[in-house]
């Protein structure tokens, strides 16, 4: 696995890009940032740590970036590529579980955002 | 163990709160996932058909039922255990990447959602894994 240092302020990625890759932070501490909030300020949205995966929504459809991450401090992550990613899922599924933690814990606590239990949510469906 | 069980029209599959025993693989019929508010009152989130899973998140993090699920219409379904659902996560790779794909496209709707919140009333589609081609998969189950 490829090591990468980012200093503090560095940018890993900008929300609106292309990425395939993920990363796992070794050391230092990463702010996940929402560029592109409904009343146009940023919003920071996370401090990851130690242990803590990001960017997977990438590495797994290719889409582009939801947030910006940027190092808080001078910060070293370990980054999951593609390649990596297409071997495990072939060859040892179960290897990448921390992701599918981390995708779900991610997906309940973004719907709880969107819901407050006092007013409820304005949503309306099309089927 | 996998198992087929069928649900008759508006009866409710599980509730928010319970503990999470089965995921749910949709084999003809609709579900519709809803949100309840502390009065009771539910609001429909997101309508899903067949090939679609649901369910599956109690599985993976061992958390109560996050929402709802009801039946719209008669519905067959696939119900898989715990211990199924991880045999399968762990020996079946294409059964990890429609698990893996499904949150990332539920994720990346409710992130959509949240971003636009307070601009407009949001419109929520279907999540995108049977859009996929994903015409065979009912053949790992």
């Amino acid at each position: 696995m490829i090591l990468k240092n980012y200093k503090k302020y560095d940018f890993i990625f900008r929300e609106g890009t292309y990425g395939d890759r993920a990363y796992m932070i070794d050391t230092g501490r990463v702010g996940i940032i929402s560029e592109t909030d409904h009343d146009g300020k940023r919003k920071v949205v996370a401090i990851l740590r130690k242990n803590d995966i990001f960017g997977e929504m990438g590495l797994i459809d290719n889409e582009v970036r939801t947030a910006t991450a940027i190092a808080l401090e001078d910060t070293q992550v370990s980054v999951i590529s593609k390649k990596t990613f297409d071997y495990l899922l072939k060859h040892d599924p179960f290897a990448l579980r921390p992701l599918l933690e981390v995708l779900s814990h991610r997906l309940r606590s973004t719907t709880d955002l969107l819901w407050d239990n006092s007013k409820g949510p304005v949503l309306k469906v099309r089927s | 163990m996998e198992t087929t069980t069928i649900f008759l029209k508006e009866e409710v599959i599980f509730r928010k709160g319970e503990a999470s025993k089965y995921a749910y693989i949709i084999k003809s019929g609709k579900v519709g996932i809803y949100k309840e508010n502390d009065y009771g009152k539910r609001i429909l989130v997101r309508i899903l058909r067949k090939a679609d899973l649901f369910g599956e998140m109690g599985l993976i993090d061992k958390y109560p039922r996050s929402a709802t699920a009801v039946a719209l219409e008669a519905c067959d379904l696939t119900v898989v255990d715990r211990t199924h659902f991880m045999r399968l996560s762990k020996y079946s790779p294409k059964f990890f990447i429609i698990l893996i794909k499904t949150l990332t496209n539920r994720l990346r709707d409710t992130l959509g959602q949240l971003k636009n919140d307070g601009k407009q009333v949001e419109t929520i589609t279907r999540t995108q894994i049977s859009k996929r081609g994903n015409k065979n998969e009912n053949s790992i189950f």
